[in-house]
């Protein structure tokens, strides 16, 4: 019996394999917000493209912190621009996923509310 | 497989999103305590297949389901494997900068870690196969894992915080 489960146990592991691999192919990043004015919240937006690097809270990740941080950047216009165009190798351009409503929307709530511009 | 994995990793544009997260407060929380748990059951692969092999002999007598038990720790380590590698290639990428150092490497063990594991798939199917050759391939799996979670899981409890669920 205990055979027979670990074998079927396999069998859906597998298939799970096989969809993981589906989905790298054909799940499109969540364009959170477009279209929609009541959701183009900073908030929304920061968890939706931006905490899965840098954390939920800003805290922090793989991505640099957010939160009291921002140093480098002498204005909001500079962290646009940075997250319009992201970097090579390091961190994705923006400006072909989200409009500039939602990425001034994005920036302003890291700005005032994480980093505390 | 490890070369799709880093080809994969290195087209795809990173979605830089969360994904699954169950019940952590973000996906790197669980990510980092997902690899934790298949360390731990990669942990007991390793001393359930010395068992078997007769290097260690506790437990003295080995029951029948054991075999089953070390295919179903390996499974369950797999299958944990799956969410964790999806957000690391699909939302993150593969580190091409050899100055990003921990990211550099973790692409490359992550990549290296499902190709052995692919081999040694294969290689416990293949009873004629030489008797050196699961051994080698499964502590090279082991060690791959013991590598990725120095660099992911030991990282971000010291860098984030801990427990930081």
């Amino acid at each position: 019996m205990f055979p027979r489960l670990v074998n079927l146990f396999q069998l859906v592991v597998a298939l799970a394999a096989l969809a993981t691999v589906v989905l790298l192919f054909t799940v499109s990043p969540s364009v959170a917000g477009s279209g929609s004015p009541d959701v183009v919240e900073g908030t929304e937006l920061f968890q939706s493209s931006c905490s899965g690097c840098h954390g939920a809270g800003g805290e922090g990740g793989v991505g640099p912190a957010l939160a009291g941080g921002l140093a480098r950047f002498g204005s909001m216009g500079e962290v646009v621009r940075f997250v319009s165009t992201g970097v090579p190798g390091r961190m994705p351009g923006f400006e072909t996923r989200l409009g500039p409503d939602e990425i001034n929307a994005v920036v302003r709530f890291v700005w005032t509310d994480l980093a505390g511009r | 497989m490890a070369v799709a994995a880093g080809v994969y990793g290195s087209v795809h544009d990173p979605a830089g999103q969360q994904t699954i997260s169950l019940f952590f407060s973000n996906t790197l929380s669980f990510k980092a305590w997902t690899t934790t748990l298949i360390l731990l059951l990669a942990s007991f692969q390793l001393y359930s297949a010395l068992r078997m092999w007769g290097k260690v002999r506790f437990p003295r007598v080995m029951p029948g389901w054991f075999g089953d038990l070390h295919r179903l720790s390996g499974t369950l380590a797999f299958a944990l494997s799956l969410p964790v590698a999806f957000h690391c290639l699909w939302a993150l990428g593969f580190e091409p900068d050899f100055g990003e150092l921990r990211r550099f490497a973790h692409s490359l063990l992550g990549c290296l870690f499902y190709g052995a594991f692919a081999a040694k798939a294969t290689l416990v199917r293949f009873h004629d196969a030489p008797s050196w050759g699961l051994p080698v391939v499964g502590g090279v799996v082991f060690t791959t894992l013991v590598a990725i979670w120095l660099t992911t899981s030991l990282w971000f409890f010291t860098t984030v915080g801990f427990p930081a669920v």
